[in-house]
């Protein structure tokens, strides 16, 4: 019983940590940059979202409106802050997120405020009874959410000319640019589609938290660890590292007593560790060969 | 290889200049805090501890370009063992000396397995340092005062100096902080720093040229662990109080910002970016209090699109004009940072197998 | 030639320092006509630090929007009146600190040197107000009406004669819950949740002292971090026990929130206590589903703005109007604005007190309050007299039905 909640609850998280995994993953292939300001700019989405239910959309129209915002605001960081520092060194970049990060935070502050704010439900209440476990519909829609998202970007990498191109930039920018690629179009695209990913991780973790300009910080560690554990070029590997992440937290603070829920942070982070210490590259991550 | 941006600012400079500008540096430091307020002192004080710790940074990530998102973890450890130590009426020099052999140890430990990592890889395990020193920090309470911080009266001026305790307590952080510079430069003159420069711009090459790198990673390593304490013990001179909250990877993150901000390789970047990460939030606090996150957002963003090389390449332009115009210059240097802001190591070619 | 311009510079340059140097700094504060630093004969300055950025921005803006509101009230009513009989305007000089105790303690020294503030009252917050207690001692200016609980900071007034707290503390607030479940008289199994900090240590400790001896005892205990996301994992463990009463000294509306719904979902039902921060009836109670069925009981020491039974009351109407008029961007409904608020009428009544217009005089004067003060629950009153207690203590236990929390009769120590 426990152990079934336990890691149900691990999966859910690990779902959302596994959305803005997601995004970081599709930034970084795109532009080659570790996206900091992923998580603020979900917030961003969220509260976009937000913005729409007030003026009388429906929850779900309105998180579908913010999806369409955000793929328009990552382009846009992507053209107008990004593109600057391709060619500079990828700790500029870094630092260039970094301060998109503060500056996001502030402009949520400056916008909607910074007291706490409810964001209406997405999933109905309540749970299906199985047998004596029941599980709410809040955890099985998030995790069939993130399911039909996968589903649709293995689509679109797999099936489609831009998600060919994507693959082609994403290997190597200068021969895709010669071989008459719009490469701009497929960066701006790359953080478009990012931030839209993104803003789904901020609005499905928006009932719970509540909307606050700093609700996606920790989320954002958990997600980092989960791109990178994941092999940080892999969409598959980040999502599997963030199911992973999110139930070993879970038990491991459970059932470890010296553990407890402070140090849980601590478990994932360790075995993230060990395993980046035996594979470099990830668990499906590509290895990097490096030339003189 | 001097395209690397090993950037002494007064290099083009003729010698009685340097001279002159180095006598006065040294007059303005020691008659400053006589006429600063207390709170000019703190500040000060603030910003050449956390000047301290970016300038371990910079070796680590500037020089031998490992990211890492760890400092504050060190900087905690330190402002904790000179908190501890002073507490219990020990010099402060013991402190420091305490702080510097558990700092490095606990980088040298990390760094062993750590710096086989490339790239990513590095900046997420020293990502895990921080989140795991708050709790840790929590738990110790014993030790460390737990959540509510340790507070302590570190150093007091002597009766004989006449001086007030911010004015002492600057002096004595300015003289350890320029020991630190002093003995980090010099190392880094030589061959240190063009072996560091090397791994930098390719492993593989440093291998061919018999460099051991794994050596020189972890020495790099230790040197930011013990300097990230040094400057960690001097924020607890200033501050006097320590507590978990210091020690987040938001610090860490802002550390690693502020340190391209005031710029890679030189020794004025670790002093820019530090008087950045103080000074601006007091300046933005005073315009809007309540818009003083975005206001320092907006800096950040500026700074790198006006001067992607740091504040210092602002700097070391300035100079070189200067060097051209005063008389008695050599001629000047041929390739100043300024027109290299940051000479960008090849970006590893990605290829699939 | 080029020799006589480098000595001249060499000369010049040596001499502008050495004559900085020369000067010496003034002592701050200075000694001009006035009465105190800080105040002249139209204004009073005083001083605060909040954290308007960063993850408590919303609560420590919201602390700030109660002082405000407060003083521009009474500003605008003509000032506060001193001994001297001449009526001065109160003026805020307050920075954002982000819940940095760097930052804090800059700002303090920023406004006693610069700003040349007459007190600091407040500042927001455990760890930066410990880190600025040191230093308020050192210079002995007026570090007063803390927004923080921790017991450390009023329990030796002795030690830190220039600090005081203002709300009653975390630890006072557990032992209030404690007594009511130990008078019950009966076995009762208890489960704990508490956040991982000093917070949660004084409440679990005020809790453990008010049952020694009782029949009621803690059966489970678990923690959470304020930077956690969801508490699910936590309850989970919790309900495994199966305790009779759950004390929830959780300090996030959102998490507290999310707790509540998440223990009927999982079909568990005790008494639960909610801490007075995560009490609001808009913010927690009612978004959580909580109806007269389940069995929420709750402390607290001011009028909740949300409770319908204020909705009439003076105090409140007059609270929330001024929220409105001077600060439009804090949120009311959070606590922390009424305490900001209720501090800031602490202030003015101090300073009215106050027999010697200078910083010994404002604290001497805080020591000899007694009385009323607005938004305090009836039967809560203001004392400054202990020397080991803030001028806030007690609480009134209140339980929730119809919508609103009603005061329970025993009144919490």
């Amino acid at each position: 019983m426990l152990l079934f909640y336990q890691v149900l609850d691990g999966l859910v998280s690990g779902s959302i940590y596994a959305a803005l995994a997601l995004a970081i993953v599709l930034a970084y292939r795109a532009t080659g940059v570790i996206n900091f300001a992923q998580g603020q700019m979900a917030v961003f989405s969220a509260y976009l979202a937000w913005s729409l239910t007030t003026i009388g959309l429906p929850v779900w129209l309105a998180i579908a409106g913010a999806l369409l915002l955000s793929v328009v605001v990552g382009a846009f960081l992507e053209r107008v802050v990004m593109r600057r520092f391709e060619s500079a060194e990828p700790l500029v970049g870094i630092v260039v997120s970094i301060g998109l990060f503060i500056s996001v935070n502030g402009l949520v502050s400056l916008i909607w405020g910074t007291s706490l704010t409810q964001f209406p439900a997405v999933f109905p209440a309540g749970s299906i009874e199985l047998g004596d476990v029941g599980i709410t519909y809040v955890a099985l829609g998030t995790v069939v959410v993130l399911l039909l998202v996968i589903a649709a970007l293995q689509l679109l990498f797999m099936r489609t000319r831009l998600g060919l191109g994507f693959r082609a930039v994403a290997v190597n920018p200068e021969s895709s640019s010669l071989s008459g690629l719009p490469v701009g179009l497929l960066l701006m695209t790359g953080w478009g589609l990012a931030a839209a990913l993104g803003a789904l991780a901020g609005t499905l973790v928006a009932p719970a938290l509540y909307l606050q300009p700093g609700m996606m910080d920790m989320v954002l560690i958990y997600a980092l660890a989960a791109a990178v554990l994941g092999g940080l070029d892999s969409p598959f590997g980040a999502v599997v590292a963030a199911w992973l992440i999110g139930v070993v937290e879970n038990l491991a603070g459970t059932f470890i007593p010296a553990i407890g829920n402070d140090l849980k942070i601590a478990v994932p982070l360790v075995l993230m560790c060990l395993v980046l210490f035996f594979r470099p590259q990830g668990l499906f991550g590509r290895v990097e060969v490096e030339r003189v | 290889m001097s395209s690397l941006g090993t950037s002494r600012p007064m290099t083009g400079l003729p010698r009685w200049a340097r001279l002159t500008a180095t006598a006065l540096l040294v007059v303005a430091v020691v008659s400053l805090p006589l006429n600063a307020s207390p709170f000019v002192n703190l500040q000060l004080s603030i910003v050449l501890a956390t000047a301290v710790a970016l300038l371990g940074l910079d070796v680590l990530t500037g020089w031998t370009g490992q990211v890492s998102l760890g400092q504050s973890a060190f900087y905690g450890i330190g402002a904790y063992a000179v908190a501890v130590c002073t507490a219990r009426g020990w010099p402060l020099l013991v402190g420091l000396a305490v702080t510097v052999l558990i700092a490095g140890l606990v980088g040298a430990i990390i760094a062993i397995p750590a710096v086989r990592l490339r790239g990513y890889a590095l900046s997420m395990v020293t990502l895990a340092l921080p989140v795991v020193a708050v709790p840790l920090a929590k738990r110790l309470d014993g030790l460390t005062g737990g959540s509510p911080g340790l507070a302590t009266r570190t150093v007091s001026a002597p009766e004989w100096s006449g001086l007030d305790n911010d004015q002492w307590r600057f002096l004595v952080i300015a003289l350890i902080s320029a020991a630190v510079f002093l003995l980090v430069r010099n190392v880094l003159k030589g061959r240190h720093g063009r072996a560091l420069a090397t791994i930098r711009s390719s492993e593989v090459l440093a291998t061919a040229m018999g460099i051991p790198v794994q050596r020189y990673k972890v020495g790099a390593f230790v040197v930011a662990a013990a300097c990230g304490g040094v400057g960690g013990g001097l924020y607890v001179v200033a501050v006097q109080f320590i507590s978990p909250e210091t020690l987040i990877v938001t610090f860490s993150i802002s550390l690693l910002a502020v340190l391209v901000i005031g710029g890679l390789r030189s020794t004025l970047g670790p002093l820019l970016g530090a008087a950045f990460y103080v000074l601006v939030p007091n300046v933005t606090g005073a315009v809007d209090a309540g818009q003083s996150y975005l206001l320092y957002g907006l800096c950040v963003l500026l700074v790198m699109f006006l001067l992607p090389g740091g504040l210092a390449s602002a700097v070391h332009r300035v100079l070189a004009g200067a060097a051209r115009v005063l008389p008695g210059s050599r001629p000047a240097v041929p390739d100043l940072p300024s027109q290299h802001p940051i000479p960008a190591p090849p970006l590893p070619e990605r290829e699939v197998r | 030639m080029r020799h006589r311009t480098s000595v001249k510079a060499l000369v010049v340059g040596l001499a502008a320092v050495t004559a900085i140097a020369g000067c010496g700094r003034e002592e701050s504060g200075g000694d001009d006509s006035s009465a105190a630093p800080g105040i002249t004969d139209t204004t009073i300055k005083v001083g605060s630090s909040f954290p308007l950025s960063g993850p408590l921005a919303g609560l420590g803006t919201a602390a700030r929007g109660g002082v405000l509101a407060y003083l521009g009230a009474v500003n605008d009513a003509g000032g506060v009146t001193l001994s001297d009989g001449v009526a001065r305007q109160i003026e805020l000089v307050d920075y954002d600190d982000g819940y940095d105790p760097a930052r804090a303690v800059q700002n303090y020294q920023r406004l006693v040197d610069q700003d040349e503030v007459f007190g600091v009252m407040q500042t927001f917050g455990t760890a930066t107000n410990l880190a600025i207690m040191e230093r308020a001692q050192q210079l002995e200016v007026p570090h007063v009406f803390t927004h923080s609980g921790a017991p450390a900071l009023s329990g030796d007034q002795e030690a830190h004669p220039w600090t005081v707290g203002w709300r009653p503390t975390y630890a006072g607030e557990g032992a209030a819950y404690g007594e009511y479940f130990a008078a019950q008289d009966r076995p009762l199994r208890v489960a704990v949740l508490s956040q991982n900090d000093d917070l949660g240590e004084a409440y679990l400790s005020g809790f453990e002292e008010a049952i020694e001896g009782s029949q009621v005892e803690i059966v489970a205990e678990q923690t959470y971090e304020p930077s956690d996301a969801t508490l699910d994992s936590q309850i989970t463990n919790l309900a495994s026990s199966d305790a009779d009463v759950l004390f929830s000294a959780v300090a996030f509306p959102n998490l507290q929130t999310g707790l509540l719904k998440r223990a009927r979902e999982i079909g568990w039902s005790p008494t639960i206590a909610v801490i007075t921060i995560t009490s609001s009836i808009q913010k927690v109670v009612e978004p959580a589903g909580v109806t007269d069925e389940d069995d929420v009981i709750s402390a607290n020491f001011v009028k909740a703005p949300d409770d319908p039974q204020w909705a009439e009351d003076d105090d409140v109407a007059e609270f929330v109007s001024r929220m409105e008029q001077y600060s439009p961007d804090a949120d009311p409904q959070l606590a922390n604005a009424a305490w900001g608020y209720g501090a800031a009428a602490t202030l003015v009544a101090a300073l009215e007190g106050m027999e010697d217009l200078s910083r010994q005089g404002l604290m001497d004067s805080i020591h000899q309050l007694e009385g009323e003060i607005p938004m305090l629950l009836p039967g809560v009153t203001l004392d400054g007299t202990s020397s080991s207690e803030p001028p806030i203590h007690g609480y009134r236990l209140q339980e929730y039905a119809d919508g609103r929390w009603n005061l329970l009769d025993e009144t919490g120590s």
